[in-house]
């Protein structure tokens, strides 16, 4: 056999893979033919037996030897000029990675990526999967709902019967003609903490509190808000809730994977910051499902105006009544939805609210009240 | 590549007749270097649906195996991305089948559920074999040969103890599960032998519990005569009102910070206990952790991360095992060059796929 020219030579650390300790060796690599030479070491072999291990950022390369052995070395030039198409994808991996132009474009992408995730692709997947959950399951969540709403804040209704009756009857007239209708409960609680509100749990109940009885001038008014409750029954807005909270998680989750629990915290923002995106969504949602009902039933949403103004000073006045208590409840109120059941607020955080409150109505479940109102009027 | 690694491979070992030499573990991980890897690790495994995170998995093992190095020899991570995506497949094809089948009908979904329970140590042991089989060190692979039985028996009895004992048997199970884990490890034919008993986990998590309660009792005192204080001077109603705003905004970082002091106690009770209680052949380890400093690492890692809506991810990582590596020291009585090899059969990636698709935490 001719003797070729040396084409590449190198120093590396000859582990033989039956002992823990090494030689220094200097290998020399012609026509494919790999030599190693150390102080007690005389290897020939062929190239074709040495593969590389993927390049990963400074790290040592190693070319691993079908006997087991290894061979450490820290001349990266070497082995990508001897290994130059091997490991793709690692190698199209690093390449981005060894830039910080890249890795901010990655950054970037990752964040697009991550937003469309959220907002497009989550509420997308929700709606089919809410659509699944069978009516059972649905109308013990909704039962648990109410059982916890009773003994944590409500008491039963003060309200005469015959206003009960009353309240009965526009409900059966806001749902008339609509398919199940008979599903469609309400439960009249006395609810101080609550104020002026209206819930719709999951499975059908409707939840209305005494002071909203009272606080609407006529049954029109009430049908609005009924209605709206109704849309969010129907849409299952409460499950969708629960599930688009725990897809967004899950994916936070999968994102922040190799982080430890405790940076769990660092999730909890965003999914807060987004469970009120979907609210807000969901609210118009239920408003466009009003105004239809009341056009079909043969109502005004001029009444859904009135009541909403009615609402929103209530609500002002309330708040104006007690400062100090503001941020925390409407803090509390907030993030109910975030729990298991979602109840549906229909308290209109006014944006006109004092001073304290003002973040917190930032990112509040309903779009502005003005903004709905001006709905409300222009529907036609 | 220090000088040390390059020469003298075949002299005589430092530690001779002078006393066992020490040989401290070196962390060599930046921040810098591995966001950019953490962050096209993400990026790609987005885009491509889920199917990079093999190669994402496997380049982030490299990155903190191949920069921990003692005497100058870093860890290798073998573990190949095509094997771990095609046990992932397969793992999801398994949990689709399952829960499809447990909606089809009741008792399939009684009898998946039960298979899930034994499956599951199972599942960890194939995941460290896996793991163990896949990591080298000076050309020397590690490997595992604990039974998945034997480690069902101990989540079972141990289970149930823990159960009756209302939690006063958990150091014991764990202890038993640590035995387990170290006690069928391997560095090439050398075992690992773990001489920790239970009586030194039980003083562990006794400090993290009084720790606990303590700080619980004293945030109770504190709001009960803040509360007091609140109300004589304010009046009732709107005392009360100030209190409950007092408490959401002081309160619940308190919780976390009790939680998060009691997780640092334990923790480093933990590794420390293990670390100093296990022998390779001549090789024994001194690990030095301390609860305050590694408390501090937390919070302000956690701190972090909530700043930077996550991105000081990679950086808390590096940090923490940083600081880990920084406390831990071999002794070594003989010499890092006498170990020898044993051949172990090549582990499925399936099982550590399975584990890894459920997020079983292995943290060895």
């Amino acid at each position: 056999m001719n003797r070729a020219p040396i084409t590449v030579e190198f120093q590396a650390r000859y582990f033989d893979g039956q002992r823990s300790g090494f030689q220094p060796v200097r290998v020399e690599i012609c026509d494919g033919q790999v030599l190693i030479t150390g102080e007690t070491l005389h290897l020939q072999l062929d190239l074709a037996e040495l593969t590389p291990d993927a390049p990963l950022g400074r790290l040592q390369r190693t070319l691993r030897m079908r006997s087991g052995g290894e061979l450490c070395t820290d001349d990266h030039e070497v082995i990508e000029r001897l290994f130059p198409h091997s490991q793709p994808i690692d190698r199209f991996a690093q390449k981005i990675e060894r830039r910080w132009g890249y890795a901010l474009a990655a950054l970037v992408l990752l964040g697009f990526a991550i937003w469309w995730a959220l907002s497009v692709g989550v509420p997308l997947a929700a709606r089919p999967l809410a659509a699944m959950v069978p009516e059972g399951m649905q109308n013990s969540l909704g039962e648990q709902t109410l059982d916890a709403i009773d003994t944590m804040t409500c008491k039963p209704s003060g309200l005469t019967p015959r206003r009960t009756d009353e309240v009965k009857e526009v409900l059966k007239r806001t749902v008339h003609g609509l398919p199940d209708e008979t599903r469609f409960q309400l439960a009249l609680r006395n609810c101080p903490g609550l104020g002026a509100n209206a819930f719709a749990l999951p499975g059908g109940m409707i939840l209305v509190t005494d002071d909203l009885a009272n606080l609407a001038q006529s049954d029109e008014q009430l049908l609005a808000v009924l209605a709206h409750e109704v849309g969010h029954v129907v849409a299952r807005h409460g499950l969708r809730g629960l599930i688009q909270t725990s897809l967004g998680a899950v994916l936070m989750g999968t994102v922040l994977g190799d982080a430890t629990a405790i940076t769990g915290l660092a999730y909890a923002l965003p999914t807060f910051l987004l469970q009120n995106g979907y609210t807000r969504a969901m609210e118009t949602e239920a408003d466009t499902f009003a105004f239809e009902r009341m056009k079909a039933v043969g109502v005004s949403t001029e009444y859904f105006a009135q009541i909403m103004t009615l609402l929103m000073q209530a609500h002002e006045a309330k708040s104006a009544k007690s400062p100090a208590a503001t941020p925390a409840q409407d803090a509390s109120e907030t993030t109910s939805t975030d729990t298991t059941a979602s109840p549906h607020d229909e308290a209109p955080h006014s944006d006109s609210n004092s001073h304290s409150g003002k973040v917190i109505d930032y990112f509040s479940n309903h779009p502005a009240t003005e903004e709905r109102i001006r709905r409300a009027r222009e529907y036609h | 590549m220090p000088a040390d690694a390059t020469d003298g491979a075949l002299s005589a070992p430092p530690g001779t007749a002078a006393g066992p030499s020490r040989y401290p573990v070196i962390f060599t991980g930046q921040a810098g270097e591995y966001f950019r890897i953490w962050i096209v690790n993400l990026t790609l495994t987005i885009i491509t649906l889920g199917i990079y995170s093999a190669w994402a998995k496997v380049r982030r093992r490299r990155y903190f195996y191949g920069n921990t190095r003692i005497d100058g020899e870093p860890f290798e991570y073998h573990g190949q991305p095509r094997a771990i995506l095609k046990g992932r497949l397969i793992a999801v094809a398994i949990i689709a089948a399952g829960s499809v089948t447990s909606n089809v009908s009741q008792i399939a979904a009684v009898l998946i559920s039960i298979l899930q329970g034994i499956a599951f140590p199972w599942l960890i042991v194939r995941s460290i074999a896996f793991n163990s089989r896949n990591s080298s060190h000076r050309g020397l692979r590690f490997s595992f040969n604990g039974r998945w039985t034997e480690q069902l028996k101990i989540f079972v009895v141990g289970g149930l103890s823990t159960i009756i004992t209302l939690g006063a048997a958990y150091p014991f199970m764990k202890a038993q599960l640590l035995r387990f884990s170290f006690n069928h490890h391997a560095y090439g034919r050398t075992a690992f032998s773990l001489n920790l008993n239970a009586r030194t986990l039980y003083g562990i998590y006794l400090k993290g519990a009084l720790l606990a309660f303590g700080g619980s009792f004293v945030i109770v005192l504190v709001s009960l005569l803040v509360k007091l204080a609140m109300q004589s001077s304010m009046g009732a109603m709107k005392g009360e009102a100030r209190f409950l705003a007092a408490v959401l905004t002081l309160g619940v970082p308190a919780i976390y910070l009790i939680l998060l002091s009691y997780f640092a106690v334990v923790t480093a009770g933990l590794t420390n206990a293990t670390w100093n209680a296990l022998e390779v052949g001549s090789v024994r380890f001194e690990s030095t952790l301390r609860a305050g400093r590694l408390l501090w690492i937390y919070f302000t890692n956690a701190l972090g991360v909530l700043v930077t809506l996550g991105l000081a991810i990679p950086w808390a990582s590096i940090r923490s095992t940083r600081y880990r590596a920084e406390c831990l020291t071999l002794i070594c009585h003989g010499s890092l060059a006498d170990f020898t090899a044993l051949s172990t059969p090549e582990v499925s990636p399936t099982g550590e796929a399975i584990a890894d698709l459920l997020d079983f935490d292995i943290g060895l």
